[in-house]
Order: C-alpha cells, then sequence, then structure tokens
C-alpha cells in the first residue's frame, strides 16, 4: 500500500476543472517528481494533497485512511508537510521564527533548529534576519527547514529550483537524500526535467490536467518527456 | 502660558486613552484585513458593563473592572467564531456589513436596557486629587489612565514579540494561508486576536467610564478617533498607536485652549494633514 496517493483526484477552481482523474502515488521512503509545463496542474495537485483546494474525501489516501478534503493544518498534523510554490516565507518573522511556525502542527520528532541548521549551515549567521532579507537560495532554505521542524512523513516541495542560481541549486539539492535518510518521503514539483529525474525515483508528467506519461526515473527517456510536454506522449 | 502647558499635558494623558481605542482595531485590521464598524460600540458596552457591575451590583471598583475583561474576551472571541469569520474571504463587503450590523445591534441594545440617559461611573477620591508642581496641575485620575494605556500597549508589544502566541499572530498577519500550512487553525487565531481587542476595548472602557459621559450611542465618535489615531500613528505598528494618540490628544488639547468650539476640529485636522503629508502614517512602514 503507498503511503500517499491520489484515486481520480478531480479539481476545481470554481467553474475551472485544473486535474482530471489523476492517480500518483508515493511509497514509504521513496521521492516522486512532477513534471510538467506551465499551467499543468502541479502546484495544484500538491494542494489537493495538503487540503489547501477541496477535493472528495475518497480521492485522496495517506497511510491507509481517506483525508481529501481534510484542510491544511489536519494533513499537516497528520504528516505532510509543504513548502510552498513561491515559498512564501512570513517576511516579518525572522529566521528563527519562520523556522519554529513549522512547530505549530504540534508533530514532534527528530528535526529540530539545530538540526536545520546543520542542514543549510549558510542559514546560521541569519537566524536573527527576517524573512524578506533573505537571498532567493536562503530562503528556500529556511521554507524547506520550516516545513520539516513539522518532523513530516511526506515532504510536498513546489519549484525546488525555480529563480535559484546553479551553485545554490546544488546546495539544496544535496539536503535531499540526507533528508530522506531521515525516513521522509518527498513529492518534488521541479522544472528542471534532468534534476527532476536525477532525484527521484519514480516521475509524473503532466499536461493539462492530466498524467500523459510515467515511469520509474531512470528508465524514462528525455525526448519522451519532452514530446509529453506538448501533448504528443506515446 | 501655564494654562497652555496644562491642555497639553492633558491631551497627551488623554493620548494613552485613545491608543487604546486604536491598538484593538489595528490588530484586527493587521491579521483579517477587515474594519470592525463595531468597534467602538463595543468600548461603550465595556462602559456599561463596568457600569452593571459597578453601580447596579454594587461590585468594588477593582472587581468590577477585573470582571469586565474576561467577559470582553469571551464576547469577543464568541462573535468572532459566530459571526465575523463567516464574511472573511476576498469580498470586502460582508464584514463590514455584518460588523456595522453588530454596531446597530449594541447601540438598540443598549438604549433598551440602560435608556438614553448619560452615565458616568465615580471612582471616588482619586478623581478630584491631583498632582501640583508649581504652576502646573495634573489630575491623579488622568496619569492613572495614562499608566494603564502604556502598560496595556507595552504588554500587547510583549505578548507579540516574546510569546508563542504574538508569533503566530505575526505570521497570520504576513500569511493567513501559509499560517494554515504550518498547522495553525486560523478561525481560532481569529476569535483570539479579536478576544484580545476586545480586552482592550474593555480596558478603554472602563477607564472611559468615570472619565467622561457615556451614552449607547457613544460609539461612532469611539470609533472614528481609534480610526483617525490608526491612519496618524501608523497601521501595523503598536507604539505608533501610542504616538498616533497623543498626536490626537495634544492637537485637540490646543485647539480647545484657542477656542473650546475648536477642540475637535483640531483633531480632524491633525488626521488630514498627517495623512495628507505622511499618508503610511508616522510609524508606518517600519518593523519593530
Ligand atoms: N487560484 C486559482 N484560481 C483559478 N485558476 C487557477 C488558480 N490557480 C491555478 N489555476 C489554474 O489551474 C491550472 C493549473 O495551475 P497550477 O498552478 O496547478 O499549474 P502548475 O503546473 O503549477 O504551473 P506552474 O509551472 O506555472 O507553477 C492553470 O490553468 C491555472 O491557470
Ligand atoms: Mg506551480
Amino acid at each position: 500500500m503507498s503511503l500517499l496517493s491520489t484515486h481520480g483526484l478531480d479539481a476545481f477552481y470554481g467553474d475551472f476543472q485544473a486535474l482530471y482523474g489523476v492517480n500518483v502515488a508515493l511509497e514509504e521512503g521513496q521521492c516522486v517528481a512532477l513534471i510538467g509545463p506551465n499551467g499543468a496542474g502541479k502546484t495544484t495537485l500538491l494542494r489537493a494533497l495538503m487540503g489547501w483546494v477541496p477535493v472528495a474525501e475518497g480521492m485522496v489516501l495517506f497511510d491507509g485512511h481517506q483525508i481529501g478534503g481534510a484542510s491544511p493544518d489536519r494533513t499537516v498534523a497528520m504528516g505532510i508537510a509543504s513548502v510552498p510554490e513561491g515559498r512564501r516565507l512570513f517576511p516579518s518573522l525572522t529566521v528563527d521564527e519562520n523556522l519554529i511556525m513549522g512547530r505549530e502542527s504540534g508533530r514532534r520528532g527528530a528535526w529540530t533548529l539545530d538540526g536545520i541548521y546543520d542542514l543549510f549551515p549558510s542559514l546560521r549567521g541569519r537566524r536573527g534576519h527576517l524573512g524578506s532579507g533573505l537571498s532567493g537560495g536562503q530562503q528556500q532554505m529556511v521554507a524547506i527547514g520550516r516545513a520539516l521542524m513539522a518532523n513530516p512523513r511526506v515532504l510536498l516541495v513546489d519549484e525546488l529550483s525555480l529563480g535559484l542560481a546553479p551553485t545554490v541549486v546544488n546546495d539544496i539539492a544535496r539536503a535531499l537524500p540526507r533528508i530522506r535518510e531521515t525516513g521522509v518521503s518527498i513529492m518534488l514539483v521541479e522544472q528542471d526535467v534532468r534534476r527532476a529525474l536525477s532525484l527521484s525515483d519514480y516521475a509524473y508528467c503532466i499536461l493539462e490536467g492530466r498524467i500523459n506519461l510515467q515511469g520509474p526515473s531512470g528508465e524514462l527517456e528525455f525526448g519522451d518527456i519532452e514530446k509529453s510536454f506538448f501533448g504528443e506522449a506515446a | 502660558m501655564t494654562e497652555l502647558l496644562n491642555s497639553i499635558i492633558q491631551g497627551i494623558l488623554i493620548g494613552g486613552l485613545y491608543a487604546l481605542f486604536a491598538a484593538g482595531l489595528s490588530l484586527v485590521f493587521g491579521i483579517m484585513r477587515i474594519v470592525n464598524l463595531a468597534h467602538g460600540d463595543l468600548i461603550v458596552a465595556g462602559s456599561f458593563l463596568m457600569y452593571s457591575a459597578a453601580s447596579v451590583l454594587g461590585l468594588p471598583i477593582w472587581v468590577a473592572a477585573l470582571l469586565v475583561l474576561p467577559v470582553m474576551a469571551l464576547l469577543g472571541y464568541g462573535l468572532q467564531r459566530s459571526l465575523i469569520n463567516h464574511t472573511i474571504g476576498t469580498n470586502v463587503l460582508p464584514p463590514l456589513l455584518v460588523t456595522f450590523g453588530i454596531s446597530i445591534i449594541l447601540q438598540n441594545g443598549l438604549l433598551q436596557l440602560f435608556t438614553a440617559d448619560n452615565r458616568k461611573l465615580d471612582f471616588g477620591a482619586i478623581e478630584v486629587m491631583s498632582l501640583k508642581a508649581g504652576p502646573i496641575s495634573v489630575g491623579w485620575y488622568a496619569i492613572l489612565v495614562f499608566a494603564v494605556s502604556v502598560a496595556t500597549i507595552w504588554g500587547l508589544q510583549v505578548l507579540s514579540f516574546h510569546t508563542r502566541l504574538g508569533r503566530v499572530l505575526r505570521a497570520t498577519t504576513d500569511d493567513p494561508e501559509v499560517a494554515r500550512v504550518m498547522g495553525v487553525r486560523t478561525e481560532h487565531v481569529f476569535g483570539i486576536a479579536m478576544a484580545i481587542a476586545l480586552v482592550i476595548c474593555g480596558i478603554a472602557g472602563v477607564l472611559l467610564s468615570a472619565w467622561t459621559s457615556f451614552t449607547p450611542l457613544s460609539g461612532p465618535s469611539r470609533l472614528l478617533i481609534a480610526f483617525e489615531v490608526v491612519v496618524i500613528g501608523g497601521l501595523g505598528s503598536i507604539w505608533g498607536t501610542l504616538i498616533g494618540g497623543v498626536v490626537l490628544g495634544v492637537a485637540q488639547a490646543l485647539g480647545g485652549y484657542f477656542d473650546p468650539a475648536w477642540q475637535t476640529l483640531a483633531g480632524h485636522i491633525s488626521f488630514i494633514a498627517i495623512l495628507a503629508l505622511r499618508p503610511q502614517g508616522i510609524m508606518g512602514g517600519r518593523r519593530q
């Protein structure tokens, strides 16, 4: 049984349907990548998993329980933590305070402030700085650290590398295996297809709200993915 | 000259009270982005609660005052969870309409219960005692009011920046959607914020109940003062409300010094002047 899965997931913004019958699954300990062009529905899928957009109860299963439609404060308490699109730190809170907000889920475990600063040492000197005053890369580190502070079983990451310099992305990407070692399963949205494949065990390609290609990351052909972006998948 | 100095001191001291009017309004606007049109009436409700406890039930002043605050807190949390939370969304109109409705209900309910008579509580000797320094004479009650106001504002500052609740309030003010993703039950936090706002209204209402007379219809003028103080001091700044209150109080005192009829007008002029010259307010756009 998968740790987290969707079953015929439909999602709507008002009258507009953003996802059509999506089936994805994340196994315990796995890292799954979601790839697809702008507006495909990647963010919407993550939001459906965390309860940010309303979906029917049976469409999302977590650890054997139907959780579709549970609000984000409840899904995070169950162990699904998120790095939202655009990182969205609390701008008037310091780095320390931003990280501590991750504890509001009430979940205690191995991740502590010190653990986060060991994972991202460059944040240590910025503890007292406001979230709004950090570089993009540091903001992403805080956003990841803040989610880890919830000691999640599943980490949803929307746009790991968007807008960041390659060296910074490397620093952040290096943290993912260390996060996985602690038993966290990851679902990752990533624009950079090669990086997405190298970081993940399994990948789904989404186009216009539907999965049109999927497979183990090592076996997916780059050319097929390119075609899937334009809707010509085999 | 002495009289002018006395007026200014009086203006500063009442400024503390004005800051209390504004602090709750600013807190609620900051976190929920709604203007609570019933805010002034809730201050008056605090005064009438004090009146009920002290004059009707005959409780000692201190007991009555301490009783008002938890009642106001419960009222705030209840109003928020049962009514106002349901109006919060993308549309700005529903919260305005609902809080306007609460305002009307409060005014008419208080009229029914207490009639339109002027009320004023008597806190005893402290009201007539004054501190004299040469030609300057300042009432002890005004000093007490100012001290309580500053202590309340300071307490709000400590709560905001040195407690878990304060951190959650500030995070929710920044981004309620992401706060919820962190596990914050925002509907509960909004309730707590309204409870805090109404405790401050309660403190203001208690202090005011012996300062000037009040009627069930005194609310809107209090709301106006609160609104002006928030704009003068700068939205989102806790100490800004104190500065805004003092500026408004002194402006009124100066106007009143030259001509009693000018008192209120001078306050409004200071408000318009700040709005024109520094729209973000004196402390606005700054971080503490
Ligand atoms: N809040 C919203 N209201 C209405 N429509 C929305 C909203 N958010 C997204 N959409 C629409 O839903 C569709 C899927 O959007 P989504 O943000 O999930 O795409 P995405 O794959 O994350 O894209 P990107 O790579 O640009 O982040 C798009 O057509 C988008 O316009
Ligand atoms: Mg997206």
